[in-house]
Order: C-alpha cells, then sequence, then structure tokens
C-alpha cells in the first residue's frame, strides 16, 4: 500500500480578527475611494488580504515542510516528486484564486479576469519555454548523437543484436 | 654415405670431418648442428651464412650461429673451425615487428528489431513486432492500416467496433515529408504501400484516424512507427591462421607497395591454415618468430622456415616411428625433483568464460534478488537502486524481472534492453523509444559490476511525474501493457535475476592422478583476459608433461629413412622429443630422447576476442609505431639510388654549396587507401624533428585507432533552431578502421605571415587537409605508397629516419654536424660553402671531435635527385685525413695517408632504403 492510502494529512488554520476588529485609524473618519469604496472598506479588504496571506504562508510552510519531507519518511523520491507536483498545482491554483481574488477587490469582475489571465499567462508562457528548452537540448544532443553514431559506426546500438 | 656441405653456396666438403652432428628438437628450440672444418682458408665466418648439409642427396639448410676458430699451423693462413649450426628458422627473429592486432569485423548484419513507437489505443496494445528497424532492404513494404489490429477483417471496420471516418498516411525522412495519402477510410488496404529508392536515415510513418468507437464514442488518434534504414557494409572475411601469417609476412619489414617481401607462408600448408579461425591475436612488438610461435602454441605447432616458406610443424600426430624395432645399443633414463610434481597450483586473474554456456545466474536459477543500493547500510530507494552482481560483467545474457504486482506468474525477459555503457552513452537522454532513447534502457560497464540506470527520466516541461522510470517504460514495452503500473513506494522491492558472463579470478590446480608422492608445485600465467576454457586445457597439458621420466635410446644405422623426426610416436605413451644424429663415414648413430605425454595445449590461453560495440574498438586501443629508414650512403662507389621517398639528394647538394633554401619540414599530409585502392581522408600532422646519432628523425601519429584529431564542423539542427560548431573527430581509416596502404608528404614549414584566404575554413577542418602553401620535400611516390595493413584497433605512428651511414668498406667517419646540419632539419642554416680540408691528424673512428683543422681546399661537385657527387681534389700538402667541413663543423671525413699531389678521391652521397 502506497503513502498515499496509508497516510491522511489534515492542516487546520485558524486566525482570529481577520476582517474584524476597530478601524485602525482612531478619529478618522470615514472618506471614499476614488473606486466608489469607503477608505474602511478599501483598508478593510487590504487587511482581510493580508491576513489571508499570513494564513495561507502559514499554512504553506506546514504543508511545505510535510511535501518536502516525504521522500526523507519514506525514501520514496517518485512519490516525493508526485506530492511535490501536486502541491505546486494546488498552489498555483491558489495562486490563481489569490490573484483573481486581489483583482475582484480591486477591479471588480474585470479585474479577477485580468488577475487570472495573469497568472495563467504567466504559467503558460513559462510551461512554453521550458518545453522548447528541452526540444532546442533534444536537437542539440541529436547533432552531436549523430556524429558520435559515425565513431560507432552505426546508428543503431548494439543490444538490438544488430552486429 | 654421401656428403655435400656448402657454405653461402660454396662447396666446402672437402674442409669436413666427420662425424657431422645434427639434433632435431620437438619443442621451440630450434634443430641445430656442428660441423667441424680442418684447414680451411677463410678465418671469419658470419653469423647467418647459408649452410646446406646433403646426406645421400637429402638436403637440409642450416644457418651459422657461432664459429669458434684456431689456426693451425700458426702463421699458415689455415683455419680449423667449429661451426655451430641452427636451423634456418632462426632467421626469423631477426625481424622486429611493429606492435600488431589483428581484429575481426563485427559483421553488421542488422536484423529485424521491435522498434514501436506508438500505441493502438482501441486494444490498447502495441503495434506487432513484425514492423521494425533496421533491415537493409531496397524497399519498406508499410502495411495496410488495418493490419495493426487484431480484428483484421475489413467487415468489423464497418461494424461496431471501429468505424473510420478519416484516414490518413504520411511518411517523412529526416522530418521532411516524402509521402502523403488522405481519405483512406473506405479503402483500407490502399493504406498500405512499398516505399521505395531508400536513404540511410530515419523514415517516421504515420496513420491518422479518427471515427466512432462503438456507437456513442468519437476518437481520433495517430499510430507511427520508425524505420531507420542503414547503409550496408560490406563485410570483411574473417582472420584465419594464414592470413594472419599473410599480414606478419607483409609487415615483417617496412617497405613500399611493390617492394618485393622477404618471407611468405609454405603453400603446402596454406590449405590447412585457411581452415583455421584465428583468434584477435596481439602481438606486441614481438620478433617474427615470436609472434609465429604465439599462432603456434594456438594451433598446437611449431613454426619452421623451409624451402617453400614458412610452415607450421603440428604436434600432438599419431604417426610412430619404425625405430622402436630397432636394437638399440644404449638406454638412458633420467627424472630431476625440478619438474616432478603430483600437481600444479595457479592463482589466474580476469578469467572468463565465452566459449560455452556455463555463464553465471545470479543469484539462483530459482531465485530472485531485490534492487541494491550504491553504498552499505543506505536506505534503498527508487534514487538509488541498481541490478546488483558479485562479478564485473563482460556480457549479460539475461535479465528477467519478477512482476508480483498482478496476476503474472513468469518472469519478464528484459535483456534486450540491457546496453553496454558505449552504447547507451550514444542514446538520446532527452526523448526516444527502444532502441534510440536512455528511457527504455539500463546499462553495464564491461569489466564492472551491477546494472545501472533503473531510474533514468527524460525531462517534461510540466514535471517528472509524466515521465516514467526507464525500467517502468522497459517493463511497459516488453509485456506489452502501456497501463501496467508500479507503486512507488514498492521500488526497492522490485526482483531481478539476471544471467551473465562474469569476469573472475580463481586459484586452480590440476593433479597428475593416483600413484605421485604429493608434490605441488607454482605455476601462473597471464594475460588481459584468460580464457578459463583454454586456461585449464593449458593446465593439464602442464600436468601431464611435468615431472616424467625422460628416456633416450642410440642407435646405429645407415638407412637415412629410419632416423625418426621429433613429433613422432615412439610407442602409446612416450613422443619423439629430440632427436640427435652423428653421421659418421659410412653409417650414422641416432639418440632417441622421449618425452611422455609431450604437449603444448593451449599454449594461447587469451579469449578468441573482446566483444565490442564500436565496429573500430572503443575497448582496446594498441600503439604501432613503424619505423621507416632510408639512408644517406657515403661511399666512394657509384650506386643507384633505391628510394623515392626521401628527399632529392639536391637538397644536399644544396647545403654542400651554401645555397639551401626554405625551412624544414613542418608538417605531412598523410592519407590511406583501402584495400580497393579508394583514397580515405587527407590529414595534416604536425611533424615532431629530431636527432637521434647518425640519424634524422621525424614522427607523426594519430590520436587513436580511430581518429586524427577533432575538426569543428558546422550543424544544423532540423528546425533550424540550433546550429554551431560541432567537435567531430576526424576518422583516417576506412569503416573498419583499416588502411591498406599509407600515402606520407613531408612539407616546409611556415613560409609567409600572410593569412590566406581558406585560413577560417582549414582551421576549422584541421586536422582535415587543405591544399598545402608550402614545398613538398619529401613523399611517397603516387603509385608506391607505405605497405600499413592497418587493422582497427591499431593507433598508428610513424617515425621516418634518414641516416646517414658508411658505403661498404669506404670507411668515411661521420660526424654529428652532418645531421644538425640537414635542410630537412633545421632549414637552411648557413649560407656558406662547405670546404674539404686535410689535416696532419687522424679523425677518432667516433667523429666526435669538435673541430678539424687544416688545409682548406673548395668544395665543388655535381648534384641530382639521387646522388652527390663531390669532386676529386689534387693535394698539396701530405696529411693523414681529409674532412668536409661546414662553417667549421665537420661533416664527414676518412683517414687516408695523402702525399702531396695525390688526387684525392671524394666520396658519392647516395640515398638509398636498401643497405
Amino acid at each position: 500500500m502506497g503513502i498515499l492510502e496509508s497516510h491522511q494529512y489534515e492542516i487546520v488554520v485558524s486566525v482570529k480578527g481577520a476582517g474584524g476588529g476597530k478601524a485602525p485609524i482612531a478619529g478618522e473618519s470615514p472618506g471614499k475611494a476614488v473606486d466608489g469604496k469607503s477608505k474602511y472598506e478599501t483598508a478593510d479588504l487590504r487587511k482581510g488580504i493580508a491576513v489571508y496571506r499570513a494564513a495561507s504562508s502559514f499554512a504553506k510552510q506546514l504543508i511545505g515542510y510535510r511535501v518536502n519531507t516525504v521522500d526523507l519518511r519514506t525514501g520514496a523520491k517518485e512519490l516525493q516528486e508526485k506530492i511535490s507536483f501536486g502541491y505546486e498545482v494546488a498552489q498555483s491554483i491558489e495562486s490563481i484564486g489569490s490573484s483573481v481574488l486581489i483583482g475582484a477587490y480591486f477591479g471588480g469582475g474585470v479585474g479577477a479576469a485580468v488577475g487570472a489571465l495573469l497568472s495563467v499567462s504567466h504559467k503558460a508562457i513559462g510551461l512554453a519555454q521550458k518545453y522548447n528548452t528541452i526540444r532546442l537540448q533534444g536537437e542539440n544532443e541529436a547533432l552531436s548523437l549523430a556524429l558520435m553514431n559515425e565513431r560507432a559506426g552505426g546508428s543503431v546500438a548494439t543490444y538490438t543484436r544488430s552486429r | 654415405m654421401i656428403y655435400k656441405i656448402y657454405l653461402d653456396g660454396a662447396d666446402i666438403t672437402e674442409y669436413v670431418v666427420l662425424p657431422i652432428k645434427t639434433a632435431n628438437l620437438l619443442d621451440e628450440r630450434l634443430d641445430e648442428g656442428k660441423i667441424s672444418l680442418r684447414g680451411y682458408t677463410q678465418a671469419v665466418i658470419q653469423p647467418l651464412s647459408e649452410v646446406r648439409l646433403v646426406v645421400n642427396n637429402v638436403e637440409k639448410t642450416f644457418v651459422v650461429s657461432g664459429d669458434a676458430v684456431d689456426e693451425l699451423p700458426i702463421g699458415s693462413g689455415k683455419y680449423d673451425h667449429e661451426l655451430s649450426i641452427i636451423e634456418q628458422t632462426k632467421v626469423l627473429e631477426g625481424y622486429v615487428l611493429d606492435a600488431l592486432t589483428f581484429t575481426n569485423a563485427l559483421a553488421p548484419e542488422y536484423q529485424e528489431t521491435y522498434a514501436v513507437l506508438t500505441r493502438n489505443p482501441i486494444e490498447n496494445k502495441f503495434i506487432p513486432p513484425d514492423l521494425v528497424l533496421t533491415p537493409q532492404k531496397t524497399q519498406i513494404e508499410v502495411p495496410a492500416v488495418n493490419t495493426l489490429f487484431a480484428f483484421d477483417d475489413t467487415t468489423v471496420w464497418r461494424g461496431s467496433y471501429f468505424n473510420p471516418s478519416y484516414i490518413k498516411v504520411n511518411v517523412t525522412f529526416n522530418g521532411d515529408e516524402v509521402y502523403f495519402a488522405d481519405n483512406l477510410q473506405n479503402d483500407l488496404a490502399s493504406s498500405g504501400f512499398l516505399l521505395t529508392d531508400l536513404q540511410s536515415g530515419l523514415y517516421l510513418i504515420t496513420y491518422t484516424m479518427s471515427g466512432m468507437y462503438g456507437l456513442l464514442e468519437s476518437i481520433a488518434f495517430d499510430l507511427s512507427f520508425y524505420v531507420a534504414v542503414i547503409p550496408q557494409i560490406e563485410d570483411m572475411p574473417r582472420w584465419n591462421i594464414a592470413s594472419v601469417c599473410d599480414r606478419l609476412f607483409a609487415l615483417a619489414e617496412p617497405r613500399l607497395k611493390g617492394d618485393e617481401q622477404k618471407f611468405s607462408l609454405s603453400p603446402l600448408i596454406r590449405a590447412k591454415l585457411e581452415e583455421i579461425e584465428a583468434p584477435e591475436f596481439a602481438f606486441t612488438s614481438n620478433t617474427l618468430k615470436d609472434a609465429l610461435d604465439q599462432i603456434g602454441g594456438y594451433i598446437h605447432a611449431i613454426p619452421r622456415l623451409t624451402a617453400e616458406g614458412v610452415s607450421f610443424d603440428f604436434l600432438g600426430g599419431t604417426e610412430y616411428s619404425t625405430i622402436k624395432d630397432k636394437p638399440y645399443i644404449l638406454q638412458n633414463i633420467s627424472q630431476t625433483i625440478e619438474e616432478f610434481c603430483s600437481k600444479i597450483d595457479s592463482t589466474a586473474e580476469n578469467l572468463l568464460n565465452t566459449n560455452d554456456d556455463n555463464v553465471l545466474v545470479e543469484p539462483q536459477a530459482s531465485r530472485y534478488k531485490t534492487v541494491r543500493a550504491e553504498n552499505a547500510y543506505l536506505r534503498i530507494d527508487d534514487g538509488n537502486m541498481r541490478i546488483e552482481t558479485q562479478f564485473p560483467i563482460y556480457e549479460v545474457l539475461s535479465l528477467e524481472f519478477a512482476d508480483t504486482s498482478g496476476t503474472r506468474t513468469r518472469p519478464i525477459e528484459l535483456a534486450p534492453y540491457v546496453f553496454e555503457k558505449a552504447d547507451y552513452d550514444r542514446l538520446s537522454k532527452t526523448s526516444g523509444a527502444y532502441p534510440l532513447g536512455a528511457g527504455f534502457a539500463i546499462y553495464f560497464t564491461q569489466g564492472e559490476k551491477h546494472i545501472l540506470g533503473l531510474n533514468f527520466k527524460y525531462p517534461n516541461a510540466w514535471s517528472s511525474v509524466f515521465e516514467e522510470y526507464s525500467i517502468v517504460n522497459i517493463i511497459r514495452q516488453a509485456i506489452g501493457d502501456p497501463s501496467w503500473d508500479y507503486p512507488s513506494t514498492d521500488y526497492p522491492l522490485m526482483m531481478f535475476r539476471v544471467v551473465y558472463r562474469p569476469i573472475f579470478s580463481g586459484r586452480i590446480t590440476q593433479a597428475k592422478g593416483e600413484g605421485t608422492p604429493s608434490r605441488t608445485l607454482v605455476y601462473n600465467q597471464s594475460a588481459n583476459f584468460v580464457e578459463s576454457k583454454n586456461y585449464g586445457e593449458h593446465l593439464k597439458g602442464v600436468i601431464k608433461r611435468l615431472g616424467n621420466v625422460e628416456k633416450a635410446f642410440t642407435f646405429l644405422g645407415s638407412d637415412l629413412s629410419e632416423i625418426p623426426v621429433a613429433g613422432q610416436k615412439y610407442d602409446k605413451d612416450y613422443y619423439i622429443a629430440g632427436v640427435s644424429t652423428e653421421f659418421m663415414p659410412y653409417d650414422y648413430m641416432v639418440t632417441v630422447a622421449l618425452s611422455k605425454d609431450f604437449n603444448r595445449l593451449s599454449s594461447y590461453i587469451g579469449i578468441n576476442s573482446q566483444k565490442r560495440y564500436f565496429e573500430v574498438s572503443e575497448k582496446a586501443v594498441s600503439q604501432r609505431t613503424i619505423n621507416y629508414c632510408d639512408y644517406i650512403v657515403i661511399g666512394f662507389e657509384q650506386q643507384t639510388a633505391d628510394t623515392s621517398f626521401s628527399p632529392s639528394m639536391q637538397w644536399i647538394g644544396q647545403m654542400l654549396s651554401g645555397t639551401a633554401e626554405g625551412n624544414p619540414i613542418g608538417y605531412a599530409t598523410v592519407w590511406g587507401e583501402d584495400i580497393y585502392g579508394n583514397e580515405l581522408t587527407k590529414i595534416d600532422l604536425p611533424v615532431v624533428k629530431t636527432k637521434m646519432g647518425n640519424a634524422a628523425v621525424f614522427i607523426i601519429g594519430y590520436i587513436d585507432n580511430y581518429g586524427a584529431g577533432e575538426q569543428a564542423e558546422f550543424q544544423q539542427s532540423i528546425s533550424d533552431d540550433v546550429t554551431g560548431y560541432y567537435q567531430r573527430t576526424v576518422p583516417y581509416g576506412d569503416y573498419f578502421g583499416r588502411i591498406e596502404n599509407l600515402h606520407i608528404q613531408f612539407y616546409s614549414g611556415k613560409t609567409t605571415e600572410t593569412i590566406v584566404a581558406n585560413a577560417q575554413r582549414a582551421a576549422l577542418a584541421f586536422p582535415e587537409s587543405e591544399d598545402s602553401p608550402t614545398v613538398l620535400i619529401a613523399h611517397t611516390p603516387v603509385d608506391k605508397p607505405l605497405v600499413v595493413k592497418k587493422d582497427g584497433r591499431e593507433r598508428l605512428a610513424l617515425t621516418y629516419q634518414i641516416e646517414a651511414v658508411s658505403g661498404n668498406g669506404a670507411g668515411v667517419i661521420i660526424f654529428k654536424g652532418f645531421i644538425e646540419n640537414l635542410p630537412q632539419l633545421v632549414g637552411a642554416r648557413h649560407n656558406v660553402a662547405a670546404k674539404i680540408v686535410l689535416g696532419d691528424a687522424e679523425i677518432n673512428s667516433f667523429g666526435t671531435q669538435p673541430e678539424y683543422l687544416g688545409t682548406e681546399y673548395d668544395l665543388s661537385g655535381e648534384s641530382n635527385e639521387g646522388f652527390v657527387k663531390i669532386r676529386d681534389i689534387v693535394a698539396t700538402v701530405d696529411a693523414k685525413s681529409w674532412c668536409v667541413v661546414l662553417n667549421g663543423e665537420p661533416l664527414f671525413g676518412k683517414n687516408i695517408d695523402i702525399k702531396a699531389g695525390d688526387t684525392v678521391a671524394m666520396p658519392y652521397l647516395t640515398r638509398k632504403h636498401n643497405i
């Protein structure tokens, strides 16, 4: 039975006061921001995001610790890769969610879309670049292998019983 | 009895006193004899002088091996000689061979191999393995698409199983489309066709399909496979004993094509030797005799030089001598404790068994072993797992995986996916399927333990989790089930059984048998790889012949035909190992030495050939240095120049007249030709020049057995996205790394500082030769290249020498200044003419005087391609010697009493190869 089936990970993060409590600036009268939200509203939202980030960071640290020590605890490097990848995907989704959240707060629906787009685009470009890098490595390698095959006296390896 | 004895062709019978003694020996020792001469007029008889002994018209040829001479009576000018003679085979010891190897071609008979790249998604199976990689075909039979499925019946295709709405076939060659056909869904058979006009490279055949899978599911997929077309290389015949001997004789003396070779194989034995396949011999700077002895050790025979050529006397014959039936006049029996033994004890390393099926199964025929880690006490995981072996691996024959993850009860054979490191290094590490990519391969290194590479993964843009370990890919492909999976945490539980040829060491004893008092002798032999079967036979032979009772019988007779020959059987136990004969006036006395169980079984203990993976071996390289020597003979006879390799003698004329120009030899352009006379790559090689004694030495060499050096070559990938200058080893031999003949041109060094137009191209292509802007100084003639017969394992180097020697009986003393001023070595060192000096002192015989003083005369003469003649002078003073001096440095001279008014003969300087 694999480690995934035999262990469950549950991480509970509780941060008191997120989004609540008194205004941070005593005596200051509420005003309106340029986008029509009151200064308090904006400030509260910012605080909410800040608290979310704090909680998120704390959770990441705990999860990351557990994720990064799978190999050390079990000796399963491939499992480590798989869990790490799953965690990265989750983080990416969370990151996109976060971008959407920030975009939504500051830019409404359009802002959320832009946030999501930026995040996804960033990932897509990175992926395309990595793919292209591997392709270029392959082409570079193919040119070297062709020369090596010339030295070897054939393009097919020997254990195919070709010789 | 009638005797005739000839010395170098002259009849000397009248000087010979009887008896004449000869000994005919069975082992490596050569036949020998003694002849006494009385009152012979010649004092010195040189070693290697030919002696022909004819007794009753039976002739045998010997050479002189030694001589003890007394002048009797004193002052009479008559000499008594005790000549030692030895069979002419001794001559073969006087020829030193280059280090030579003999390597068979790998015989590139490519076979069809399972090389499928995609799977049939409907049946979830790989394309069946009859569509393949490689064979040397003139056309590829591209199968119709429906034959790729089990449900080949086209009526089924129209049924509910798979109903294609679109089928396309296209073929690319090295990335470029060479065939395309689509809308084949209504005529499935037309998707099969013949692809002709094949070129070397990779063809990718792809079927693109879409349609309905069942009633509801729409499906679209590709099936594709590669066919690699490989050029057919004409195979080379394998080495046999006759062809090995032929090559040895051809190379016994360095010579140019067309020059006569001294030795050849006796036609009487050629057919027999052609039947015996040779191992891959390697002779390391042996004499010709040593090399032939090694061959004899392999075929259980002794080499002999006969009038017909080189032959072999085979041991272990069954012919009986008739001498046993005669009454003997003396019996002698001896035995010594030195060889007396009941057992021999031998420790041998690098043992290998390549001859039979006695291979190592690890751990056992009925068990498996899980993977292990690199170091002791480590946790075994998929990052360090490997298939461990107890012994270094020579060759993997089988690798079985026991799959416990499902219901499979039989092990899975993975041997085709196990590569030797040399081949593994040629697999792509970024992509590719079997047998082109490392993702479908694991490997071992010949001579090292363990099978590695189980956890290799291709890089993946998303994540490595989308790639599988190579061991998983391999198992999936081996069982034809791409859905097979293995739990990530269970890799340490993977179980294997490996069958391989190990390289091992051992301590072995061989006993003589019952009845011998206990006494053990140590007996050790070594070789790079020792074939265990050969070594076992060798030890068996050794213990049989050691410590036996040696017997000798002496007989009197007059019938020459009754004299036995070494190697014949005396009785069922004893061979005749030696026959000593004393020829007397009317009869002979023969002593027959007997040896029990005489043999030289398996003197050759090496393996027949080392398994290698590259056509031009990547495993073994042997340095072979050819020494080719030309001479400048300084003598008083006009001779014909017999070499056309060395530089023109006009250069020497210019050196003496102070008119030499240009630079010394700077580099060589060298190229081979194959056995068909095809010209191979021209290579520029730097030349190391030095002076050694009276010789100018020029040394060139290649970097290894395959390449002359690394050049930079512009390369461009198929997509054009990757370009650059790649390092390529420039081959200097043919496909097999062989060269039949070698053309050599020595050029002068730098002549100008100007950067010529093609400098960039030449700089990239180096060491491949470009047209030379410098002066050709010495070269092998176009139709007379140097005979090299290079083997694929030999790294070739050449030492070319020009040595100054005194002519036969000329007594010319050569100073170091002659070679030090040689224009080919130093260029135009002085622009002054040489002088002839008559001195009143003698020159010391070693020519080591730093200066030579006396009366100077102008030097004049004539020169052409073949020789320089210095004009004689008339002496104006008395002198004890003359010397040619250049700018104060003595070059060569002679001690001779000269009187004023004498005409002093001056020498010829002639270029020669044979002196």
